[in-house]
């Protein structure tokens, strides 16, 4: 070789230092945006608080009786439930790519989303206005459905999941499809509800969404270092002392479970978990132990700024998917444009 | 350190109905390089799937350095074992040293990042195949042989006392070829146990310390290669027939005959 050996050893450490710091940089940068953006909408919308008040009324201090109000018991609880629901679609798409070696993949590939979707929908055509545990309850059916459907026919491999999913997800669209008819005129309550919203978002919500968005990114970071090697292959995996099954087995669950959670309260909100792995994926390549994380604050940040520009900008409220699409969308057009040229040609056939 | 070897006793496989493997005894031991012969689906590759922990028997036992492999966590296996898979396929776009790195995933202790030793170690080899200067590459960038060798790179990392090529150099120019191959050979020297399978007779002759070959569920091992490639024996396994031809270096070649 013509490089010599110190020479070639710098250009590695450097290499790799360099990309860890980018890397660090981008989580700090979010972070801190995070925390901005998140003071700054509670001070904003219908009635202005200005930023100091909010900084006093989040520390505990008593000041106006409406704003203390507004803040903690509207503003605060539809903040925290936009980062934590943000979160776990960004860091549930990364793991279900991840997983089901799919670059396609997201969060409702399993069909995890239709299961939710239905139990809510039948719960509201029952009456519920906000149906939790209902639509958690039809995420962890339609699981079930997928999981045994898989089992029996080729050991949970990925293109069995994916098949299982489309299958598990196009029946239950179609007894959506026949609850709109049943509500017949009525149909709008259901369809918002199904679009997704984070308006009127509770404390008791936001604790449930809790053990889930923690539970999600905890065990994501661990298992960061198996997951860089599933993208070789079942065998090279395995036979590199990764137990597949039981890691694709335990995330996919955690996965599915945090979903149908964040569904129950957000509803089906789209785009999040499908691009901004990506995102980040272009951006900093694929390893797990920044890319996990980068997606949860990333998904985190779309989905708080999505919920409330147009709240605060134009005081209307638009189904929040539509927004996640409206401003994820231009960026990922970009970065695809822009940096898929140099990282060669990922699609060799 | 204890002995390298691998003992298998009455051991049978068989996907569904099909048959692959049957009642096959075999013991390898380390400082030889084997050479697995035999037509296609034959079982050479099962053979390999179940030394390597890919596979389980349905019958009989596999010992890896004197332990049941049964009772051997992947982990384990994969610090006893490195397999070369016939079909390295890679979908996303990590680079040729982050593939490479991965090789050290069973030693490595860290939870979170690999040590400083296994980021030496990766270099080193990456040197030693000649593969250094597509390091910053995404392995989905790179060409079949190109893909072929990072595959056994990232197996030498792992510096695991048995070595397991299936068909390693099937995409492989002659010369890349002839050096993996070498360095196969002087691991085996250095007292680990090599077994290759390949289909080229004539490299078979080249490195083989002893020959294993698979065909109709049965496996015989040939401790003198020059014996186990006769003209007789490639007949009767293969059903072709060959000349012959010994070098004045002693080295023994094989041609084909076609009419």
């Amino acid at each position: 070789m013509a490089i010599s050996i110190s020479e070639h050893h710098n250009r590695w450490s450097s290499h790799i230092t360099r990309q860890e710091v980018s890397a660090w940089l981008c989580t700090l940068i979010l972070f801190v945006a995070l925390l901005f953006f998140s003071v700054y909408f509670i001070g904003k919308g219908f009635i202005e608080i200005p930023l100091s008040e909010v900084w006093k009324i989040l520390g505990g201090e008593a000041t106006n009786e409406v704003w203390h109000d507004v803040v903690l018991h509207i503003r605060l609880p539809r903040v925290l439930g936009s980062l934590l629901i943000g979160a776990i679609l960004g860091c549930s798409g990364c793991m279900f790519q991840a997983l089901l070696l799919n670059p396609l993949a997201s969060p409702y590939t399993l069909g995890v989303s239709g299961g939710a979707a239905f139990g809510g929908a039948c719960a509201i055509y029952l009456g519920l206005s906000k149906p939790i545990f209902p639509a958690f309850l039809g995420g962890l059916v339609s699981l079930l459905l997928v999981l045994s459907m898989s089992k029996r026919r080729g050991n949970f491999q990925p293109e069995n999941l994916v098949l299982a999913g489309i299958i598990v997800s196009s029946v239950f669209s179609a007894g959506i499809s026949f609850i709109k008819h049943l509500f017949g005129e009525e149909v709008g309550s259901l369809v918002f509800w199904l679009m997704g919203s984070l308006v009127g978002i509770r404390s008791v919500e936001v604790l449930w969404l809790l053990p889930f968005a923690l539970g999600i990114v905890v065990l994501g970071i661990l298992s960061a270092k198996a997951l860089d090697l599933l993208y070789l292959g079942d065998k090279t995996a395995r036979q590199s002392g990764v137990s597949t099954r039981t890691l694709r087995l335990s995330l996919l669950v955690i996965a599915t479970l945090s979903t149908a959670a964040a569904v129950s309260v957000g509803g089906v909100i789209a785009f999040v978990g499908l691009v901004v792995p990506h995102i980040f994926r272009i951006a900093f390549g694929p390893l797990h132990r920044y890319l996990l994380p980068l997606s949860a604050l990333g998904g985190a940040l779309l989905l708080l700024v999505s919920d409330n520009l147009v709240r605060v900008c134009f005081g209307v409220e638009i189904p929040v998917g539509v927004l996640t699409t409206l401003i994820g969308g231009p960026f990922f057009f970009y970065l695809f444009v822009q940096k898929i040229s140099w990282q060669g040609n990922h699609g060799k056939s | 350190m204890e002995k390298v070897e691998i003992e298998l006793h009455g051991v049978s496989f068989s996907y569904g109905k099909r048959l692959i493997l049957e009642q096959v005894s075999l013991k390898l031991e380390g400082g030889f390089f084997y050479v697995l012969l035999g037509p296609n689906g034959s079982g050479k590759s099962t053979l390999l799937s179940l030394i390597s922990g890919l596979l389980s028997p349905q019958k009989g036992e596999i010992l890896l350095l004197g332990k049941e492999m049964k009772k051997m966590s992947l982990p384990e296996i994969a610090r006893c074992v490195a397999l070369v898979p016939q079909d390295f396929f890679v979908r996303f776009p990590y680079t040729v040293y982050h593939t490479v790195l991965t090789g050290c995933f069973p030693f490595s202790q860290n939870i979170w990042t690999y040590s400083k030793e296994d980021h030496h170690l990766v270099e080193h080899y990456l040197r030693e195949g000649n593969i250094s200067h597509l390091a910053d590459f995404p392995v989905t960038a790179l060409s079949g042989g190109e893909t072929q060798k990072v595959a056994f790179v990232r197996a030498l990392v792992r510096e695991a006392p048995i070595l397991l090529l299936d068909e390693p150099v099937s995409n492989i120019d002659i010369a890349s070829t002839l050096g993996f191959l070498k360095k196969a050979q002087s691991l085996a020297q250095q007292g680990r146990l090599v077994v290759a399978a390949l289909h080229d007779l004539n490299l078979a002759s080249l490195f083989a310390d002893r020959i294993i070959f698979v065909k109709e569920g049965r496996v015989e091992l040939w401790k003198n290669k020059k014996e186990a490639l006769s003209t007789p024996n490639i007949q009767r396994i293969f059903g072709i027939k060959v000349t012959t031809y010994e070098s004045p270096g002693g080295e023994l070649y094989l041609l084909y005959r076609v009419k």
